[in-house]
């Protein structure tokens, strides 16, 4: 790489001084020009390196016209080729002088693109801290097409009315932040099919940065040029259209589902982690900012795919499927509470791997599903499992806990995210028989991979504390240097999440697809059909009022590939168990009836369609059509008919409310119905 | 310190899509006005001592604003709130229906029906731009069990304080003892 080192350090140097962005002394410019550390990727790598805050002295504001400035005094050591000892403070202070720097807290984009290229500025004094919040947050207030406008109006303005006395360095300053600009944020200027921009920066780079650093600018802009392909969409949309039901792919059949048997926790916690530290890493910082990409009403974004998203559909899939694993079982038979508190141990087990992992984020999925309404209630279980286990599961429900701001994890973050290797404490939760067997004595080399949701919570009650826009027209960049500190941790943690060494386990990926995931309230119908506990008495008039999710939902919930083994006979077992227990025959909302086709050779052949409340005649005759793959057939020209217990048959009014319509059996029986053809 | 320490704490959670004002809503109530310092990742960002009837209440505030669409974490965020506040913005109909949803899942998390809870239609400054009802909301505190309802501006600060008083207020009345938060049935001792 031809460029100047000396940009690179500056760049780098001041990437790892985020937090003090304005700092800069000599010493560390001694140590710089002597080692080369190259930007990882273009990402802020921040490193701890103690700056001594007795340096720096705040000097209050200073207002300009269109800008307010904030002001800092610090001492700054002269230039000098004679490398000193650091310590030696008598021979040094003769070498230091104290100066006057400004950061810019808010100003018109006007006066932050000034800030950007100061025009009298020594390129050493460049506030280059600032240049890499600008060029990550601009677009939170601007355009790329109107920076790289300012950019070229305000060389041409200082070129023409010379208000740079040393113009060259100006030349190198523009240069500077061009090439930044280009290297690390190429994207910014992919979104443009036209490439419109990247040729109205060649041009201009041909006409006046002329020297070799122009040429770097030049030879940027072509290699960006040459590259068509999209880049900056990192993560693959095969990961982010993993399904969530057994929509697409195919549906393992129950008996197969549960193999959890055959993967260790310490295995399983190992493959979610892989699989939530890469859809990390894709993570795009600058989309978590405001949380635009959950906002409704930015209609704007709608269509972008949000790298946002991706983790959070895979940590609402593993929710899911905790769930699902420990309601379902392994046969057709409902599963016994030993079993179930089998897997209730195994998920404690594999969110105490997660936590070992330091994967925060499954940790939080699978502690969530475990205290979600249909696991929790589930009192019996939780009375089987082991002491240990509970003790586990009460220590790693404290580091999911909501309270005091997430504090706990907060800290725990701080002091762990970035250490690259974990050192266990003894301690008798993680010494347990079963579980941690393969605890290594010194500690291990292990990534981070945090929950995202603390960020974009974080982020987003910062958009909402702080304006935008200040004193009327001026962009409050405080704010987006604010926001940019969040960004660049979640940039620190994406360098963490790289630390991981885990094989993909296909096998277990396949497992994980193609587990069936149901509605929360069908979850918790099963729930109360497991064990009958407490359920609310008044359920039945509580839900009355629920609508049920739209058609495509349901199908999704109920699309098996064998119908008859999977749904059918699951509500059969929900339906024998409830009844065994005395369970009111409501299931949250609605009722499974069974529909066959008239004139089929044997009532056997029956489709399970569920039935919510408010759902009209039409709808049931479609599904139940699309179910027995009749395509093509209008519902108006079927009749749903229903066959009562003793033969006699009811038939369903065209546009009735089907739930209402209906006889129901108090005994729990099932509900039989035919669809019958009208004569033409 | 003491005073602090014998201060009841009420946990109140904030829920509702996104994009109906609920942060501002917290963030107008916690901090009042605009902080220069604000530091959202502090453990006591979202804390507040307030005086309710001439007693003394912590009120901690969690606020689900940018995580709506990790639905995993709903029924971890209503285990342990005391009481809700269900937020929509007059001006979005689908920010409206989404509320059954929450209360109905509330009810199932909490197992009772009777859990402190007020329905807050938001952004009532953008009256321009109404959509939902004010007989809407009220129908459906109605329908929700008579629960409060408060038209609210976190913009213009109209009935912001009143949401988490009445909460508090509602919280004494069906729990009046002073009490700590109830632990986690697993606390229990195991009898081996």
């Amino acid at each position: 790489m031809k460029m100047p080192l000396n940009f690179l350090n500056r760049q780098s140097l001041n990437l790892e001084h985020l937090r003090r962005q304005q700092w800069r002394d000599s010493t560390e410019n001694i140590t710089l020009s002597q080692i080369a550390r190259p930007l990882v990727n273009g990402e802020a790598v921040m490193l701890s390196t103690p700056t001594p805050e007795r340096q720096i002295r705040d000097w209050g504001e200073e207002k300009e016209e269109g800008a307010i400035y904030h002001v800092v005094l610090k001492k700054v050591r002269y230039h000098t080729t004679n490398k000193l000892p650091f310590n030696d403070e008598f021979v040094s202070h003769l070498e230091w002088e104290t100066q006057k720097r400004r950061t810019i807290k808010a100003g018109t984009l006007a006066k932050l693109v000034e800030h950007l290229v100061p025009a009298n500025d020594h390129i050493d004094e460049i506030d280059t801290g600032f240049l890499t919040v600008f060029l990550t947050m601009y677009q939170t207030f601007s355009s790329t097409e109107e920076v790289v406008a300012l950019l070229i109006d305000r060389f041409k303005s200082v070129k023409r009315k010379k208000l740079s006395s040393d113009f060259e360095n100006f030349v190198r300053v523009t240069i500077n932040v061009l090439w930044v600009w280009l290297e690390n944020f190429p994207g910014d200027f992919k979104r443009d099919s036209s490439c419109k921009l990247l040729k109205q920066l060649q041009t201009f780079a041909k006409n006046e940065l002329k020297g070799k650093h122009g040429e770097e600018v030049l030879r940027k802009t072509q290699q960006l040029l040459d590259n068509t392909s999209p880049s900056h969409v990192i993560f693959k949309s095969s990961d982010v259209a993993r399904s969530d039901g057994g929509e697409s792919g195919e549906s393992i059949s129950f008996a197969e589902t549960w193999g959890l048997i055959d993967y260790s926790p310490t295995e399983i916690a190992e493959q979610l982690t892989l699989i939530d530290a890469d859809l990390f890493k894709a993570v795009i910082p600058r989309d978590c900012v405001g949380c635009v990409w959950s906002r409704r009403d930015k209609n704007e974004n709608k269509n972008r795919p949000s790298s946002v998203k991706a983790t959070v559909e895979q940590f609402n899939a593993v929710s899911r499927r905790v769930i699902t694993t420990i309601l379902f079982g392994e046969s057709r038979g409902s599963p016994s509470i030993m079993r179930r508190a089998k897997r209730l141990e195994a998920w404690i087990e594999i969110a105490q791997g997660c936590r070992d992992l330091k994967n925060f984020s499954s940790l939080k999925a699978i502690m969530s599903a475990l205290q979600s309404a249909p696991i929790h209630r589930l009192k019996k279980t939780w009375g089987s499992i082991s002491r240990s286990h509970h003790s586990s599961f009460e220590e790693l429900s404290t580091l999911v806990c909501e309270d005091s701001n997430q504090q706990i994890v907060r800290e725990l973050l701080k002091k762990e995210g970035t250490a690259k290797t974990v050192e266990f404490k003894k301690k008798t939760s993680l010494t347990r028989k079963g579980i941690h067997q393969r605890q290594p004595e010194n500690g291990y080399i292990s990534g981070t991979v945090p929950y995202l949701g603390t960020f974009l919570t974080d982020l987003m009650m910062l958009d909402t504390a702080c304006p935008d826009m200040i004193d009327g027209n001026l962009i409050n960049f405080e704010k987006r240097q604010k926001e940019f500190e969040i960004i660049a941790q979640i940039r620190l943690f994406q360098e963490a999440a790289k630390n991981y060494y885990i094989l993909p386990d296909n096998d277990f990926r396949m497992w994980f697809d193609s587990l069936e995931t149901l509605t929360e309230n069908e979850y918790f119908t099963l729930s109360c059909s497991l064990e009958s506990g407490s359920l609310p008495k008044r359920q039945g008039s509580l839900f009355k009022s629920r609508k049920m999710k739209s058609e495509n939902d349901l199908v999704k919930a109920s699309s098996f590939k064998d119908e008859r083994d999977g749904l059918a006979s699951r509500r059969q077992i929900s339906h024998s168990s409830m009844r065994a227990e005395g369970c009111p025959r409501i299931y949250g909302c609605g009722h499974i009836i069974r529909v066959s086709m008239q004139g089929e050779d044997s009532c056997n052949l029956y489709k399970s369609i569920w039935v919510a409340e408010g759902d009209r005649t039409p709808a049931i005759i479609k599904r139940s059509l699309m179910k027995h793959h009749i395509n093509g057939e209008q519902p108006n020209d079927y009749t749903l008919v229903q066959i009562l217990p003793n033969g006699n048959e009811v038939i369903i009014p065209r546009n009735a409310n089907v739930y209402y319509a209906m006889a129901t059996s108090s005994k729990g029986e099932a509900l039989y119905f035919v669809l019958r053809k009208d004569p033409t | 310190m003491r005073a602090i320490s014998s201060m009841r704490e009420y946990k109140l959670v904030v829920l509702g899509s996104g994009g109906v004002g609920k942060s501002a809503l917290t963030v107008q109530f916690v901090q009042g006005i605009f902080v220069e310092k604000y530091d959202p990742t502090i453990e006591d960002s979202y804390r507040k001592q307030v005086e309710v009837d001439g007693q003394q209440c912590m009120l901690e505030i969690l606020d689900t604003a940018g995580t709506e669409q990790f639905t995993a974490m709903r029924d971890l965020y209503m285990k342990n709130g005391q009481g809700f506040v269900l937020v929509y913005s007059i001006t979005s109909q689908s920010s409206f229906n989404d509320l059954g949803d929450l209360r109905d899942q509330i009810i199932r998390v909490k197992d009772t029906s009777e859990v402190p809870m007020v329905l807050v239609g938001n952004k009532c400054d953008l009256e321009d731009e109404r959509i939902v009802g004010k007989d809407q909301g009220q129908a459906l505190a109605k329908q929700f069990g008579n629960c409060t309802f408060l038209e609210t501006s976190a913009k213009t600060k109209i009935n912001v304080t009143e949401i988490f008083f009445d909460l508090v207020r509602q919280i004494n009345r069906k729990t009046p003892e002073v009490n700590k938060p109830r632990r986690n049935i697993f606390r229990r001792c195991v009898i081996l």
